[in-house]
């Protein structure tokens, strides 16, 4: 783009400053920041309500999202993410 | 016209002629902006007029023949706020002229007449400059300039535009008084100012600290190495920790704490998590 287009810095500098919720994905060797809002759910959904949502969104079956666990941050974000085996 | 009375082509269009033949004699007020036709209104229909003129600005023009209207003379700012005083007002923030032609954001958002989701044209902006909170008129199509607001502090335009000027970013900004709008034109332009070539700078540090901030936690510093590598230092609820990551996606290379080799199962955003869980167990 050009920084010279009004409409696009208008674009740009909004976007910037949305405050949408998101769901980090981090499962199957891959990353995806999803908006609460586009899978609607929020942060108080169960565990369960938010894989379903997840497999439908990244059209994966629930079945591939075993074994991962969900963070829920002060902020209001979620984190989807494999389980951490220590040692 | 009541609702009975059947539309009569003919009439309407011999009304047209004789209007416009009456115009024609007629020195009427008009915006002449460059390379653009005059647009008037005639027995309620909006007409556009060809015209040959250098001049830009508010004039007072004469139509010669059909379709055509020749320049006069300027108008009096008199005639012109009179003229403007017919549409309702608006105040804008002005942004910057971009190809010639001034931007502008809503200095409002909470104007229930008009919603105004994108930036928009000023016409014929007098004496202002970047930041200035101005009042413009809107005809229905288009807005027109009319004067700086003498109510709003000057101090804040100004600096504003002093941050510019220094490059500041819009986090760091510091304008006491500046309002949502304002700072937001100061964001399109500090956006305008970096370009890609800095953003493209800053992307590595705004990708690594937003995939941070997501799980809440805060970027301290990272570097770069050979091979697409980086080592990022960040703080989650109080701790230090140091990992390894690809640049190109942030998936973690050495977390810093075994993970039974798992390290690659996780991206920087999803080792937050890991942290909190590894300390609240007690490793």
């Amino acid at each position: 783009m050009t920084n010279n287009d009004a409409r696009q810095l208008y674009d740009r500098a909004t976007n910037t400053e949305q405050n949408q919720l998101v769901l980090h994905v981090r499962a199957m060797g891959r990353s995806r920041d999803i908006s609460l809002d586009a899978l609607d759910i929020n942060p108080s959904s169960t565990d369960e309500v938010i894989r379903q949502a997840v497999a439908r969104f990244m059209d994966v079956s629930e079945a591939e999202l075993r074994g991962t666990i969900i963070e829920r941050h002060e902020n209001g974000n979620l984190t989807l993410r494999p389980e951490a085996v220590f040692g | 016209m009541s609702r009975d009375e059947k539309l009569d082509p003919l009439a309407i269009i011999s009304k047209l002629a004789a209007a416009e033949q009456e115009l024609k004699c007629k020195v009427f007020l008009a915006p002449v902006l460059k390379n653009a036709r005059v647009r008037v209104r005639i027995a309620g229909i909006v007409c556009e007029l060809a015209i040959q003129t250098d001049f830009a600005g508010w004039g007072l023009l004469r139509a010669i023949n059909h379709g055509q209207a020749e320049f006069v003379e300027p108008a009096s700012p008199t005639l012109v706020g009179k003229y403007l005083s017919l549409f309702p007002r608006v105040q804008m923030v002005l942004v910057q002229q971009f190809g010639g032609q001034w931007w502008a954001v809503a200095a409002s958002t909470s104007d229930t007449r008009l919603s105004l989701s994108a930036p928009v044209p000023v016409h014929l902006v007098g004496v202002a400059h970047s930041f200035d909170t101005v009042n413009t008129r809107f005809d229905g199509s288009a807005f027109w300039f009319e004067d700086v607001d003498r109510r709003r502090d000057p101090a804040v335009a100004g600096c504003l535009r002093k941050a510019l000027a220094e490059v500041t970013k819009p986090e760091e900004l510091r304008c006491p008084g500046a309002v949502p709008q304002e700072k937001l034109a100061y964001k399109m332009l500090w956006l305008a100012k970096v370009g890609d070539v800095q953003a493209a700078v800053d992307s590595d540090q705004a990708r690594i600290s937003t995939a941070l901030q997501h799980a809440g936690a805060q970027l301290e510093s990272f570097w770069h190495h050979d091979g697409g590598e980086s080592t990022v230092r960040f703080t989650v609820d109080g701790n230090t920790h140091s990992v390894t990551i690809r640049t190109n996606d942030l998936s973690v290379m050495s977390a810093g704490i075994c993970l039974s080799g798992r390290d690659g199962d996780f991206d920087l955003t999803s080792l937050v998590s890991v942290f909190r869980e590894y300390g609240a167990d007690g490793y």
